[in-house]
């Protein structure tokens, strides 16, 4: 009974008062005692006798119960230690004073190749230096000798930043009994931060560009609407009628790169409008010939009958130089190559099933895209041409106004033979496409309203009072807001308010509403040489009403006649 | 599971009735808590129904199984 009891799972851990007659021999009490019993006791039995021995059997029972969970405590702990640790990807192991290994991670042992055995109780510096004495920029030593935490960098060969933290761990009293060495791969870390200073200093340099290109803007109105003026008066005959051009060309030239300053700025916004993809692309040879090496072949293979495009055009012009420059590096790479040359095309892609989708592609034969970064060339920042070249910026910028103008961008790519970019945008409907604006001069231009100029920029004014007069208006200007506002009611005659948008007394739109509340029926057209977004988008801004600086004498003459004619 | 205290549950086995009523009435003046049975079989049948024991007090002699 005794022996089934104590073998039974639920019951071995029972204790067991055997109770016997008086007469039974000393060997069966050792028999009972060795098959289990806990106790043995004869009968008749005293009570209190019986009764203690029970208690004391009950106590030892609970006694053990407690161990035993708390062996069983102590061991999940140690699992969920281990468990802790070695989940950690960090590379951790613990030192003692004598550089004796006490315990690693999984990951040290993963990273080494070797197992707890073969670590703990050796000392650190032989197992893993192969030295006799500790390595000199050792942090664990450091934190061992100073008691303070001690942190090393390592760069390593192949291209990865480890860091390398040791953490003294102290006794009761203070002293420093060990080191904890953390080790871990920051190379990832580094990389995000790297990037968050690029992007920190394109926004500062965006910023500077922003508020550079727009006194530009407003200085080169001035430049490009009054040497047009003077060419103008001068006639083709004049020998000064050259050196005018001249001045022209390079305000021209000058606005070009304000423009490129604003785009690389990100400072544009986007205005969709119906266009001939082939037509743009043709205007914008002569500037992609100019971005390129001369012996490189740059040809275009436009489509026939190809539909209209709902797209900026500016922003389309953005896509094909990144594109082309991109190439020209590509081709850069690959200087062996023979013939070097970069083809833009374009066709109609009709698939069953979807809409038609225009398509624009740019070809080189330079060195490829190898296949372990194919899927990171349209990341921000990524960029093969080393530090100081490219900002990484170029084919993001295309994957950005692609897919914002919900097409798509695709790639073919030979390592060595060369890459073809797919630019897939959604055809327009079969709207005509708008005849481009031929500018008839001077007869439909003119006028003889009154018009009201408002600019806190003198001179702006000035060419504007010029070119304005020259074609019949009467002129008033003013450089403050507040003053126009008083103008206004003392002039109702005034036919026309061209306002800047932004001044220090009070920005154009203001001036606008202020204006309409005293005259309802005055037109309004607003001019500016910066445009955010943001800021127009908060001060809802038509962009139709608008006239960007800077301008020439026919868009602003032809600003104005179309403000007065528009219904 | 051990219950704490007198509230101990002791299995007491032992055929002789007289003799095991003088035991277990002891020990329920103590304030444990006892059950009861005259046989081995009769003791794994109340194991089987669950009975949870925290002490057996057996006799050695039993009818049907040496209480050793």
């Amino acid at each position: 009974m005794c022996h089934r009891l104590k073998s039974g799972t639920a019951t071995a851990e029972t204790p067991v008062i055997h109770l016997s007659a008086r007469e039974q021999t000393s060997q069966a009490q050792i028999e009972g005692l060795e098959l289990g019993a806990d106790a043995y006791l004869l009968q008749p039995v005293d009570p209190e006798v019986l009764v203690a021995t029970i208690r004391s059997l009950l106590r030892t029972a609970e006694a053990t119960r407690k161990l035993q969970e708390s062996e069983e405590r102590y061991r999940d702990l140690a699992s969920q230690f281990r468990h802790l640790l070695d989940g950690i990807p960090d590379q951790i192991c613990y030192i003692d004073r004598d550089y004796r290994i006490v315990w690693v991670n999984a990951s040290i042992e993963k990273a080494l190749g070797l197992n707890t055995d073969q670590l703990v109780g050796r000392t650190c510096f032989k197992v893993l230096a192969g030295r006799k004495s500790p390595c000199d920029d050792c942090p664990g030593r450091a934190a061992l000798e100073t008691g303070r935490e001690s942190v090393i960098y390592q760069e390593m060969t192949a291209g990865s930043t480890w860091e390398l933290r040791a953490v003294p761990t102290k006794n009761d009293i203070g002293e420093v009994v060990g080191v904890i060495e953390i080790r871990r791969d920051i190379t990832e870390h580094r990389r995000t931060e790297d990037r968050l200073r690029q992007a920190e200093k394109l926004e500062a340099v965006g910023q500077l560009a922003g508020g550079v290109a727009h006194d530009f803007n407003n200085l080169l109105s001035v430049i490009l609407s009054l040497s047009q003026l003077v060419g103008h008066k001068l006639g083709e005959d004049h020998p000064l009628s050259e050196p005018v051009r001249q001045i022209q060309k390079a305000a021209e030239r000058s606005a070009d790169i304000t423009g490129q300053l604003l785009a690389f700025a990100r400072r544009q916004v986007s205005r969709p409008r119906p266009l001939d993809l082939n037509q743009l692309i043709t205007e914008n040879l002569t500037m992609l010939r100019r971005l390129v090496r001369e012996d490189i072949d740059l040809s275009f293979d436009p489509a026939d009958n190809l539909p209209a495009l709902h797209f900026d055009p500016t922003q389309i012009s953005q896509v094909l130089i990144n594109l082309v420059v991109n190439a020209r590096d590509a081709i850069a790479e690959n200087r062996l190559r023979d013939n070097p040359a970069i083809r833009i095309a374009t066709a109609l892609k009709q698939t069953e099933g979807e809409p038609a989708m225009i398509e624009l592609t740019v070809t080189d034969n330079g060195s490829g895209i190898p296949n372990d970064i194919r899927e990171k060339i349209f990341d921000p920042f990524f960029s093969t041409k080393g530090g100081g070249h490219g900002s990484g910026l170029g084919l993001a910028t295309v994957y950005g106004i692609v897919d914002q103008g919900g097409g798509r961008v695709e790639v073919d790519s030979t390592p060595g033979q060369g890459s073809r970019f797919h630019i897939l945008l959604p055809a327009g409907t079969d709207q005509p496409l708008p005849q481009q604006d031929k500018i008839s001069v001077d007869s439909d231009l003119r006028g003889q309203e009154t018009l009201l100029v408002v600019d806190d920029e003198e001179q702006i004014l000035v060419a504007a009072r010029t070119l304005l007069e020259e074609a019949g208006y009467r002129i008033l200007t003013s450089t403050s807001p507040g003053e126009a506002l008083t103008l206004l009611e003392q002039n109702q005659g005034i036919a026309l308010l061209l306002s800047d948008v932004i001044m220090p007394e009070m920005p154009g739109p203001e001036l606008v509403r202020r204006a309409r509340e005293k005259r309802p029926d005055l037109k309004v057209a607003l001019m500016s040489g910066y445009v955010d977004p943001k800021i127009f988008d908060r001060m809802r801004i038509d962009w139709n009403q608008l006239l960007v600086k800077p301008f020439t004498g026919e868009r602003l003459l032809r600003k104005v006649r179309r403000t007065l004619d528009a219904p | 599971m051990i219950a704490t205290g007198n509230q101990a549950t002791i299995l007491l086995v032992d055929d002789n009735v007289a003799g095991r009523y003088m035991v277990a009435r002891q020990l329920r003046r103590a304030g444990f808590h006892v059950e009861e049975a005259g046989t081995a079989s009769e003791t794994l049948e109340k194991l089987e129904r669950g009975l949870n024991v925290d002490l057996f007090v057996l006799d050695v002699q039993l009818p049907d199984l040496d209480g050793r």
